[in-house]
C-alpha cells in the first residue's frame, strides 16, 4: 500500500504545484483593481440615486449573501465529506476548504451594515426605524429579537462560528499536507460533527435575521433550509465548475478525472432537486392555507413584474438543469457542466434577488448597481480565497483517503 | 471425462447423446472472465455466463448493448405525469366541476403530488416489467436445469455455457478450449426438447377453467346492467337506506292517538311564532286580540282537540269569533318618507298588477281579464272608493295578509312590515285624489298645475 | 447452521488509510449462501420463533376480529370525537408509514451513495418496510367508516358520475402511498429474485422445489439476465429516492395545508421525512439486533452497520430537534397568538405529559449516541432505539391531539381518551407486523446474498 501512496503524493505534488508567482500576481492585480473600481463605482452610484443609501444598502446586501451562502454551502460540503469518511472527493474537497475559509470576505462586508443598523438607519431593515415600529402591535412584540444591539451581537457569534470552522477545516488539512499525520484526518471527522450543527443552526437564525426580516411581519419556518439548500447547489456548482475546469485542461490528470466530475455533478443536481423540493413544499403550504399575513410575501413576488422572475427561477434553477443533466453523458461532459453550473451560479443569484429585492421596490430593478455589487463581492472574496490558497496545494496530497479518490470509478 | 448425472437411470455412451452445447464450471469470476475472453477471441458468438452475483466488466467481453430500460422509465415517467395533471384537470375541473375551500377548479400545484407519484409508479412498473420481460422471464422451463451442477450457479460457481448453433462449435475442440481455460468441469447440454417449453397439461386445463369461471360474475353484472327488474334491488350493506324511525303520516302504538305525528302541545309555540303584538301583526287592537287566538290571521297553528265526529269540523267552525273585531286606527309603525317609497315599491310590484298603478282597479291583469271576457273575474274595487277611504288600517292590514272575497292573502309573499308600509303609501294615493290646493306645499303647487 | 463466533468481530476501529472490512470471519461465496439460505431451509422451525409467532398470530387475530367489529359498529368505537376527530387511528398510520421508510432509504438512497455496508441490512429492512406500510395503510382504510366504499378513493368511473377531490392532500396520500407501497414490493422483490433461486436450486422437498421455483420465475444468473437486474435496481433506486421523500411529505400536507395553530407550518414536510428516517432506523436496530443474534449473522451484520445506523439515528434526531426548535421559535416570532398558545399548550398544557415525552426519547435519548461505546454496545443502542420508537409515537400523538383538542374556540376545546378498542388495535398492528416478519426469517432470504456476493473481496468488491 505505501509505495503506491508514496507514488501518488509525489504526482499530487507535482500536479499540486502552486502557480507560477507572476502569474498570480497578475491575477491579483486584476481582482484588486476590480475590487477598487467596483466599490468606488458602487459609492458613486449610491451617491448619484441620492435615496439616503437604500438601494445600495439592498445591492450589497443581495451580493454578500450570495457569496456568503456559497462560502456556506462549501463548508456544508466539507464536513459531510468527513463525517461520511468519503474518499472519493478527497481531490475536490480542497477547493471547498477554501472556498469555506473565504467566509471571511463576506463577513467583513457584513460589517459596515451593521455599523449602519447600531446608528440607527432604518433604510434596510425597516425594523430598524422606530417611527415604522411605532403602533405595530406584531413588530414591537418581535423587538425582544429584532432589535440593532441583540442583532449584532447574533452576528458576532455565527461570524465567529463561521470563520473558525471554515478557517480551522482549511488549515488542519493544510498541515495534513506538510505533516502527512493521518490522525488528523479523524480530527476533522470527528470535530465535524459538531460544526455541521453550529453551521446548520447560525445559517438558519443568520438567514432569518438577514434576509427574512427585512419584511419584519412576515415569517416561514422552512425559510432557513430553502437559503441552505440554495446555497449548497451553488456551491457545488462552483466545484463542478473547478471539477470540469481541470478535467477539461488535464491539469490534474487521474486525480480529478470524469469520474469525479460525474460524481460532483450528481450531487448538484440531486442538491438542486432538493432545492426544488423545498421551494415547492414551501409554496404550496403557504398557498394551499391562504392565510392573508402569509401569502402577502408571495402576493408581491407575483406582481409587477416579479412573476416573470418566479418564472425564470422555476424554469432556469429547477427544469432545465434538471432535464439538460439527466443522461449520464451530461454529467460527464465538461462543456454541459460548464454550462448548467454557470446558469445554476446565476439562478443563485436570481435567488436571492428574489428574496430580498421585492422589499426594496414594487418591481423588479435590475441596474449598474446590482453588478457592480455581485463584481464587488465576489472580487473581494475571490482576493480572501487567494490570500488562502498562496503557496499552499490545491489538492489535498497527503490525505490517506487520496488513492481511493484516485482509483474512483462511477459504476 | 463428462459426468454423468445420477438422476439418468441409464446412460448411453458419449457419442450417442445428442450434443445442445457445452456448460464449463469455473472456480472464480477471474477464470470465468478470462475464458469467456479467450472463446470470444476465437470466434465464439453464442456465449452465456452464469455467475452467483453480478460480475463487473462482463457485457464488455460479451459485447452486449445498453438496455431500453432508462427509456421505458422515462416513457413511463413522462405517462404517469400527463396522465395524473389530466386526471386532476378532466375529473375536477371539467367532468365534475365542484369548487372547494375556495380552490380554483384546476391548478397544477395541487395536482402535482398525484401527477408526480403517477410518475414514479408507471416509470417503476416499466423498468420491472422490462427487467423480467427483457431478461426471458418468467421461463417455466429450462434445460440447463438438467444438470445437477449448474445448481451451483447460484451459489458458488461460475458457468460458460456454448450453444451447438455457435458456427465455431465442434463438441471435442471447444472441450478442450474449456479445459484450457481452467474449467473445473464440462458437461454437455442437452438439446432444446420442445416438449420443455410447453406447460403441463394440468396446468393449462386449470387455467382454462378459472378463466372460464372467473367471465362468471361479468356478465352477470352486464346482463343485470341492461335488463329491467320488478324486484327490489339487492342490498348487500344497507348503508342506512332502512331506518328504524317514524316517517310522517303514518301510524304509531306508541302513543293513544295511534299517530305517529304529534299535535303542539297546549299552551306552547313554537320558537318565532310568539307574535304577541295584536296591533302590529294582526291589525287588531290589544285587547279584542287576546280572546281571539284560535284561528286567528297570522295562523297559529290549532290542532283539532276535540273527538273526531262527523260534524267535527263544523262544530269547530262556530267557535271562530264571529263579531267584528276592533280594527287599529292608528299605524302601529311610525310613518315616515322612506316606509312611504317602500310601500310604493312594493305596491306597484304585488298590487298594481290587478289594482292599477293609480289604484283605479285598473291593472295589466285586470285589463286582460276584461278584454279575455272571464265570466269568473272580479274587477277590484277602486281604492279610491269612499268605503275603502274609510276602512280603518287595521282592516287594510287583514285584508292584504288573509285577502277578502276574490283576493287571496298575502301574508306569505309580503312580510309584515312591509305590509304596513304598503298601506300607509295607499293612504298617500288616496290623499292624491281628495287633497285640496292649500294642503299642497307651496313650491310643488306651480309644477302640478303645469302638470294639469 | 450458521458459523457461530465466540469473539465478536471488531470493524469498527478506524484507519483512515484502509477501509475495514465490511464482513467478519472468513467468508467465501459457499459460505455466505450456507449461512443465510440454511435459516430459512431449516427442517423445523426452532421453539423462540415458535412462541414469538404464536403471540404475534394471535394478536394479529385479535386485529382482525376487532376490525370486524368496528365495521360491523361504526368507528364510534373508538376514542375519536368532536374536537379531536383524528385520534389514534391516524396517530399510528403516520408511526407505521414513518417506520416504513428505512427500508427503501437504505436500498435505495445509500445504493445511490454507493454505500456497500448496506447490502447486509438491505433485504431485512426492506421486509421492515413493506410490512410496516401494510399495518400503516389499515388505519386509514378502515377510518373512512364505510370501508366497503374505499374504491371511491380511487378515481373509477362509476355510476354516480363522481370523481375523488385532487385538490385534497387526503387523496395525494391514496396515492403515495399505495405507490410507495407498490413500488417497494417490486423494489423488494427484484432484488430477491437471484436469492429464492439459490434456494430454489438448494431445496430438498418437492413443495420447496415448486414454490421457489414458481417464486425465481426461472432465474439462472446469465450475465443478461444480471445486466437487466443492475441496470433495473438502479433504476428502481433512482426512482424511490424521490418517492420516499414524497411519501412522507404528502403525510405532512394532509396537516399542513389546514390553517390549525400546531399544523400549519412550512417546515413540516422535511421534518416529517427526517422524523420518518429517524424512526425507520430506530426500527431496523430494535429488529436487527436481535435477529443477528438469534440467527448468527453476527459476521454479516457486523458492529460496524449497528454503530453506521446508530450514528444515522442521531443524525436524523438531531435534525428533528432542529424542527422541534425552529418551530418553536417561529411561533414566537410570527407574533400569531393562536400559534404562541399552541405551542404554549404542548409543552405546558394538559398533553404537557406527552409532549416532553417526546422531547425526551426524541432529541435527548439519542445523544447517547455522541458516544462510542454506547454505538458499539448492542442492548444499549436497542433500548435507545426503542426510546426512539415511543417518542415517534408520541410525537404525531403530540401534533394531532394538541392542535385539535384545543383550537381558536375555547368553549370547543376537549381533553382526547383512547378507547379500549384503540389501545388494542394498535398493539394488534404490531402483532400483524411480528407476524409477517417472522414468517419473512423463516421462509426468505435475510441477507441479500448475491449483493454480499457481489461485495465480497474476491469478487472485487470494494
Amino acid at each position: 500500500m505505501s509505495a503506491p501512496t508514496t507514488n501518488l503524493t509525489a504526482k499530487s505534488d507535482k500536479a499540486a504545484s502552486h502557480v507560477k508567482s507572476s502569474e498570480r500576481t497578475n491575477l491579483y492585480l486584476v481582482l484588486f483593481t476590480m475590487v477598487a473600481a467596483t466599490f468606488v463605482g458602487m459609492l458613486a452610484v449610491g451617491i448619484g440615486l441620492n435615496d439616503g443609501g437604500r438601494q445600495l444598502g439592498f445591492a450589497w446586501l443581495l451580493n454578500v449573501w450570495f457569496v456568503l451562502s456559497i462560502c456556506l454551502g462549501a463548508m456544508f460540503f466539507v464536513g459531510i465529506q468527513h463525517i461520511t469518511r468519503s474518499g472519493w472527493s478527497v481531490t475536490l474537497r480542497r477547493v471547498a476548504e477554501v472556498t469555506g475559509a473565504s467566509i471571511v470576505g463576506p463577513v467583513i462586508l457584513l460589517i459596515p451594515v451593521l455599523i449602519a443598523l447600531l446608528s440607527g438607519h432604518g433604510n434596510l431593515f425597516s425594523w430598524n426605524d422606530p417611527s415604522y415600529v411605532a403602533g405595530d402591535e406584531i413588530l414591537e412584540g418581535k423587538h425582544a429579537f429584532l432589535n440593532a444591539p441583540f442583532f449584532s451581537i447574533r452576528f458576532l457569534v455565527y461570524a465567529m462560528v463561521w470563520v473558525s470552522a471554515g478557517v480551522w477545516m482549511l488549515k488542519t488539512s493544510q498541515r495534513q499536507d506538510r505533516t502527512g499525520d493521518k490522525s488528523l484526518t479523524l480530527k476533522m471527522e470527528r470535530r465535524s460533527a459538531p460544526i455541521l450543527i453550529f453551521l446548520a443552526l447560525t445559517t438558519t437564525f443568520a438567514s432569518f435575521d438577514w434576509l427574512m426580516s427585512l419584511d419584519p411581519h412576515w415569517f416561514s419556518t422552512i425559510y432557513g433550509i430553502y437559503v441552505f439548500s440554495g446555497g449548497m447547489t451553488a456551491a457545488l456548482a462552483v466545484l463542478s465548475i473547478v471539477a470540469a475546469v481541470w478535467v477539461k485542461s488535464g491539469r490534474y490528470q487521474s486525480l480529478v478525472t470524469a469520474e469525479h466530475l460525474h460524481d460532483i455533478t450528481k450531487m448538484m443536481y440531486g442538491f438542486n432537486c432538493f432545492w426544488a423540493y423545498i421551494a415547492f413544499s414551501q409554496y404550496l403550504l403557504i398557498w394551499y392555507a391562504n392565510i392573508p399575513e402569509e401569502t402577502i410575501w408571495l402576493k408581491h413576488r407575483q406582481a409587477h413584474g416579479w412573476d416573470a422572475v418566479t418564472m425564470v427561477l422555476m424554469f432556469g434553477h429547477f427544469f432545465v438543469p434538471f432535464v439538460v443533466l439527466m443522461p449520464r453523458v451530461a454529467k460527464r461532459n465538461t462543456n454541459v457542466v460548464i454550462a448548467v453550473s454557470s446558469l445554476l451560479l446565476i439562478m443563485h443569484w436570481l435567488d436571492l434577488y428574489w428574496l430580498v429585492y421585492p422589499q426594496f421596490n414594487e418591481s423588479p430593478i435590475l441596474g449598474s448597481m446590482e453588478i457592480l455589487g455581485a463584481m464587488f463581492a465576489v472580487s473581494f472574496t475571490a482576493v480572501v480565497a487567494g490570500w488562502f490558497a498562496k503557496g499552499e496545494k490545491l489538492i489535498p496530497a497527503a490525505d490517506p483517503r487520496l488513492p481511493e479518490a484516485v482509483s474512483h470509478h462511477v459504476a | 471425462m463428462s459426468t454423468i448425472t445420477p438422476t439418468q437411470p441409464v446412460a448411453p455412451a458419449e457419442s450417442e447423446i445428442e450434443v445442445g452445447g457445452l456448460l464449463a464450471e469455473f472456480r472464480s469470476a477471474a477464470d470465468v472472465v478470462s475464458a469467456a475472453k479467450l472463446l470470444r477471441r476465437q470466434g465464439y458468438q453464442n456465449l452465456e455466463v452464469y455467475s452467483p452475483h453480478p460480475i463487473h466488466g462482463i457485457d464488455k467481453v460479451l459485447n452486449a448493448k445498453g438496455s431500453l430500460l432508462p427509456w421505458g422509465a422515462l416513457a413511463g415517467a413522462i405517462i404517469g405525469l400527463t396522465g395524473g395533471l389530466w386526471m386532476a384537470w378532466w375529473m375536477n375541473a371539467v367532468d365534475y366541476p365542484f369548487i372547494i375551500s375556495g380552490k380554483p377548479m384546476f391548478s397544477f400545484l395541487p395536482s402535482l403530488p398525484v401527477a408526480f407519484e403517477l410518475a414514479i409508479l408507471l416509470a417503476a412498473f416499466a423498468v420491472f416489467g422490462g427487467a423480467i420481460a427483457l431478461g426471458g422471464l418468467p421461463r417455466p422451463a429450462n434445460r440447463l436445469f438438467r444438470i445437477p451442477a449448474f445448481a451451483r450457479a447460484t451459489n458458488d460457481r461460475f458457468f460458460i455455457c456454448v450453444d451447438e448453433a455457435d458456427a465455431k462449435f465442434q463438441t471435442e475442440k471447444t472441450k478442450t478450449l474449456l479445459q484450457d481455460a481452467r474449467s473445473v468441469r464440462i458437461e454437455s447440454v442437452p438439446v432444446i426438447d420442445s416438449r420443455e417449453s410447453k406447460l403441463p397439461r394440468p396446468f393449462v386445463l386449470v387455467a382454462i377453467v378459472l378463466s372460464v369461471l372467473a367471465l362468471i360474475p361479468p356478465v352477470l353484472i352486464a346482463k343485470a346492467r341492461s335488463t329491467t327488474s320488478t324486484l327490489p334491488r339487492l342490498s348487500f350493506i344497507s348503508d342506512m337506506d332502512h331506518q328504524p324511525k317514524f316517517k310522517a303520516q303514518t301510524t304509531n302504538s306508541l302513543f293513544a292517538d295511534g299517530r305517529s305525528m304529534r299535535p303542539q302541545m297546549a299552551g306552547t309555540i313554537a320558537q318565532g311564532d310568539l307574535r304577541d303584538d295584536s296591533a302590529f301583526y294582526r291589525g287588531i287592537q290589544e285587547q279584542e286580540a287576546a280572546g281571539s287566538v284560535s284561528g286567528d290571521s297570522e295562523g297559529n297553528v290549532t290542532f283539532l282537540t276535540g273527538t273526531l265526529t262527523a260534524n267535527g269540523v263544523a262544530s269547530i267552525k262556530d267557535e271562530q269569533p264571529k263579531n267584528v273585531p276592533k280594527w287599529v286606527t292608528e299605524f302601529p309603525v311610525p310613518v315616515d318618507e322612506s316606509l312611504i317609497r317602500r310601500g310604493q315599491q312594493r305596491y306597484e310590484i304585488f298590487c298594481a298588477t290587478c289594482h292599477g298603478i293609480g289604484g283605479d282597479g285598473d291593472g295589466l291583469v285586470t285589463l286582460r281579464a276584461l278584454e279575455l271576457e272571464q265570466g269568473t273575474w272580479v274587477k277590484p274595487t277602486s281604492l279610491h272608493a269612499e268605503p275603502i277611504r274609510e276602512q280603518p288600517v287595521g282592516q287594510l292590514y287583514n285584508t292584504i295578509a288573509n285577502g277578502v272575497r276574490k283576493m287571496p292573502g298575502y301574508a306569505s309573499q309580503i312580510p309584515v312590515r312591509d305590509r304596513w308600509a304598503i298601506i300607509s303609501y295607499l293612504r298617500a294615493l288616496q290623499k292624491t285624489r281628495t287633497a285640496t290646493a292649500d294642503e299642497v306645499p307651496a313650491d310643488v303647487l306651480p309644477n302640478m298645475r303645469e302638470l294639469n | 447452521m450458521a458459523t457461530a463466533t465466540l469473539n465478536e468481530f471488531d470493524n469498527t476501529v478506524i484507519d483512515p488509510a484502509v477501509r475495514p472490512p465490511l464482513m467478519g470471519g472468513e467468508n467465501s461465496l459457499s459460505s455466505i449462501t450456507e449461512q443465510v439460505a440454511s435459516l430459512a431451509e431449516r427442517q423445523h422451525a426452532p421453539r423462540a420463533w415458535k412462541i414469538a409467532f404464536a403471540i404475534s398470530t394471535s394478536l394479529t387475530v385479535m386485529l382482525f376480529a376487532l376490525i370486524g367489529y368496528l365495521i360491523a359498529t361504526g368507528i364510534g368505537v373508538w376514542g375519536n370525537n368532536s374536537p379531536v376527530a383524528w385520534g389514534w387511528p391516524i396517530v399510528n398510520f403516520v408511526f407505521w408509514v414513518g417506520i416504513g421508510h428505512a427500508g427503501t432509504l437504505i436500498s435505495a438512497i445509500l445504493f445511490l451513495f454507493r454505500q456497500d455496508w448496506r447490502t447486509s441490512i438491505n433485504r431485512f429492512a426492506e421486509a421492515m418496510t413493506i410490512f410496516a406500510v401494510m399495518c400503516a395503510g389499515i388505519f386509514p382504510a378502515i377510518h373512512i367508516g364505510r370501508v366497503w366504499f374505499v374504491y371511491w378513493l380511487a378515481p373509477l368511473p362509476n355510476s354516480l358520475a363522481m370523481w375523488p377531490n385532487f385538490r385534497s392532500p387526503l387523496l395525494w396520500d391514496v396515492f403515495a402511498v399505495t405507490a410507495y407501497a407498490t413500488v417497494s414490493a417490486m423494489f423488494w422483490y427484484l432484488g430477491m429474485l437471484p436469492d429464492l433461486a439459490t434456494l430454489r436450486d438448494r431445496a430438498t422437498t418437492r413443495i420447496r422445489k415448486i414454490a421457489y421455483g414458481i417464486a425465481s420465475l426461472g432465474w439462472t444468473g446469465s450475465s443478461k439476465q444480471w445486466r437487466l437486474f443492475e441496470k433495473a435496481y438502479l433504476l428502481l433506486a433512482a426512482l424511490a429516492t424521490p418517492l420516499v421523500l414524497s411519501v412522507h411529505t404528502i403525510v405532512s400536507f394532509d396537516f399542513a395545508v389546514s390553517q390549525v395553530p400546531g399544523w400549519h407550518t412550512t417546515i413540516f414536510p422535511p421534518y416529517f421525512v427526517a422524523g420518518a428516517v429517524f424512526s425507520g432506523f430506530a426500527m431496523v436496530i430494535t429488529l436487527m439486533v436481535p435477529a443477528r443474534q438469534f440467527f448468527g449473522l453476527k459476521n454479516l451484520v457486523t458492529l460496524r452497520h449497528l454503530e453506521n445506523i446508530c450514528k444515522i439515528v442521531l443524525a436524523t434526531g438531531m435534525m428533528v430537534g432542529y424542527a422541534y426548535a425552529t418551530e418553536f421559535f417561529i411561533a414566537w416570532y410570527g407574533g400569531n397568538k393562536y400559534e404562541q398558545f399552541a405551542f404554549i399548550n404542548r409543552a405546558l398544557g394538559p398533553y404537557a405529559w406527552a409532549y416532553w415525552t417526546m422531547v425526551s426519547c426524541n432529541v435527548l435519548a439519542p445523544q447517547l449516541f455522541w458516544f462510542k461505546a454506547v454505538r458499539t454496545t448492542p442492548w444499549a443502542m436497542v433500548v435507545i432505539c426503542v426510546l426512539v420508537n415511543v417518542g415517534m409515537w408520541f410525537e404525531r400523538f403530540v401534533i394531532t391531539v394538541t392542535s385539535l383538542s384545543r383550537d381558536f374556540l375555547p368553549s370547543s376545546w376537549g381533553y382526547f381518551t383512547p378507547s379500549l378498542i384503540d389501545v388494542l388495535m394498535f398493539v394488534g398492528s404490531f402483532g400483524l407486523f411480528f407476524t409477517l416478519f417472522l414468517l419473512f426469517c423463516r421462509f426468505l432470504p435475510m441477507v441479500a446474498m448475491a449483493e454480499v456476493k457481489s461485495v465480497l473481496p474476491e469478487s472485487g468488491g470494494h
